[in-house]
This record gives C-alpha cells, sequence and structure tokens, in this order.
C-alpha cells in the first residue's frame, strides 16, 4: 500500500462548520424572549399611562414587585382590576377579593411593593378605592408601616408608542 | 494474507441540523419582534394616608399638619392656609419648592402633602399635582380622599 494511498490523498474532503455553539446560543435566546414575553404580557396590560410634564426624578428602588393595572375602556372608563391574569371587580365584593389576594402575596414576600398602572382617563373615584384596598392589604398583612405603592408614569421619551 | 482483512469504517450518524435551525430562527425572530420591553415607564413612590385599619399611631407624637392640595379639574388646584397659593397647577412646583424651610420658606421637607383630587377629576390631573409636589423635593406625598 503507497503513502499516498494510506494519507487519503485524492478522497474529496468533508468540511463542515461546527454548529453545536450557534444551536445552544440560539436556543438559550429564544428562551429569554419567550419568558420576557411571558413576563411582560401579564404585568404590562396596554393602557394610557398618565404622563406629567417635566417629571421628577424620584424612582422607586428595585425591589420584587406586583403590578396592578387598571385599564379603560375606549369610553375612558375602567372596567376592572388586573393583578397576575386575574381580575377583580371595582365593586365591594371585588375590591375585598383584591385585598385579600394582595395581602396573601405581602404576606409570602416581606419586601414587596406594588406598582399602581392606572389610566390616565379614569377619574380619582375609581383609583381611589383601589388604593384604599392595597392599604387595607398591608393593613390586613401585618405591615405596621403600611405597604409601599408605587405609582407608574409615562416620561415623555417614548412618544407614541403606547 | 488472512489476518490483514480490512475493518469496516465506524458509521457515520450525523443529524441534519438544518431544518431545526431554521426553525429555530423563525421562533426567535417572532419572539423578538414580538416582545415590547416598558421603556419610558417610571415608577414614584407613594406614602397612602393612614386609614382606618391601618398603621398603630403613637398618642404621644405630635402629628405634622398636612398640606393639603385640592385638585379641582381642568388645571385649577387650591391650598388653603396663609399664603397667596397659585390656583393653577402649573405654579404649584414653583410655589411649594418657595415655600420650602430651606429656600426660606415655612414648610418642612419632610412635611405631609396629600393630593385631595375632586372624585371626577382625571387620574391624569391628579398625578400631574402629584408629580409637581415630588419635584419641588418632598419626602412625603400621598394621595387623601376625595373632596366630594
Amino acid at each position: 500500500m503507497s503513502i499516498a494511498s494510506r494519507l487519503g490523498v485524492g478522497r474529496p474532503v468533508r468540511t463542515g462548520a461546527n454548529l453545536t455553539p450557534m444551536i445552544d446560543m440560539t436556543f438559550l435566546l429564544v428562551v429569554f424572549f419567550i419568558l420576557v414575553s411571558r413576563i411582560t404580557s401579564v404585568e404590562q396590560v396596554p393602557l394610557d399611562l398618565p404622563s406629567p410634564s417635566n417629571p421628577a426624578a424620584n424612582p422607586a428602588p428595585e425591589a420584587p414587585r406586583l403590578v396592578a393595572n387598571v385599564p379603560a375602556d375606549e369610553e375612558g372608563e375602567a372596567i376592572a382590576v388586573l393583578l397576575d391574569q386575574r381580575s377583580y371587580r371595582l365593586d365591594e365584593s371585588g375590591l375585598d377579593d383584591f385585598t385579600r389576594t394582595v395581602a396573601g402575596r405581602l404576606e409570602a414576600i416581606p419586601e414587596l411593593q406594588v406598582n399602581l398602572r392606572a389610566d390616565r382617563r379614569i377619574p380619582y373615584e375609581i383609583v381611589e378605592p383601589v388604593m384604599d384596598a392595597l392599604a387595607r392589604a398591608g393593613a390586613l398583612a401585618g405591615r405596621p408601616e403600611g405597604v409601599r405603592v408605587n405609582l407608574v408614569i409615562q416620561t415623555e421619551e417614548r412618544g407614541e408608542d403606547t | 494474507m488472512i489476518g490483514r482483512r480490512r475493518m469496516p469504517d465506524p458509521a457515520r450518524t450525523e443529524l441534519n441540523l438544518t431544518s431545526m435551525i431554521d426553525v429555530v430562527f423563525q421562533l426567535l425572530i417572532y419572539f423578538i419582534v414580538g416582545t415590547t420591553f416598558a421603556m419610558g415607564e417610571q415608577s414614584y413612590r407613594m406614602d397612602l394616608p393612614e386609614r382606618e385599619g391601618g398603621a398603630e399611631v403613637d398618642p404621644l407624637e405630635l402629628d405634622d399638619e398636612p398640606i393639603i392640595v385640592q385638585v379641582l379639574g381642568g388645571g385649577r388646584i387650591r391650598i388653603p392656609g396663609p399664603w397667596n397659593a397659585p390656583v393653577h397647577v402649573d405654579g404649584l412646583e414653583s410655589f411649594l419648592e418657595s415655600q420650602r424651610s430651606d429656600r426660606g420658606g415655612i414648610i418642612e421637607l419632610d412635611a405631609p402633602i396629600r393630593i385631595k383630587p375632586r372624585s371626577r377629576v382625571s387620574w391624569q390631573d391628579a398625578v400631574q399635582a402629584f408629580n409637581a409636589a415630588v419635584a419641588a423635593g418632598y419626602q412625603t406625598v400621598g394621595f387623601d380622599e376625595s373632596i366630594d
């Protein structure tokens, strides 16, 4: 057997890129975006947030948070409070239910804050009972200092994205 | 020679990954395009007023008298007190800033400021007044029960 034939000279050369790292990275990206889109669809209910002129820079500190959404329909009337894909009616029994749910969550996670996202058009008489319900939830969960509520607003650089 | 018979090559098994990569890229593009991040959203700390059944109150501690900012709708406000207060929300921030105790005014920085809107006032107007008080530098700003 000649040396040339033992080295395989003359056979077609198999060339191929190693795709394994690329596939790994792509799968990681897919998983990331799946999770993010799930979280944002729960928390970021599309609504028209209030956008005060000249917003003050007073961002809330990073902490575990619960997002309560109060969206409005086309006429600007509030429909319900949305929390974790559940909808609570804005009457007394619905808000009692809401209070108990928030209180349960507050007991489970001590440093939990509540972000309140409410549509800019709804009247204050709708938002006030929701804030009352959050305050009652803090008392129910046995927090002497009350529950930390953050108001979510729209700063101007986002423009007409909402 | 009988013993020099060639062993067969180990079987080369290879998956064809092309179609899987195609599908995964399709998924990736779908989720990239479909995901919206909450850009430009900001959250404010808010102090809720003490309601019934709320926090325990120390009976020996004197509460600061809160500064009440009544929001009447249409940008009109009223601040009851011994001062010449603005009647429009545009002047609220500069007024509250000028009344700060460290700027020669009479309101302490940690004095509670209560935003008290009318019940039919929109959330936008209520937040506008709230924002003005926060921007003026006060540390304890909250909402109160509606006027009517």
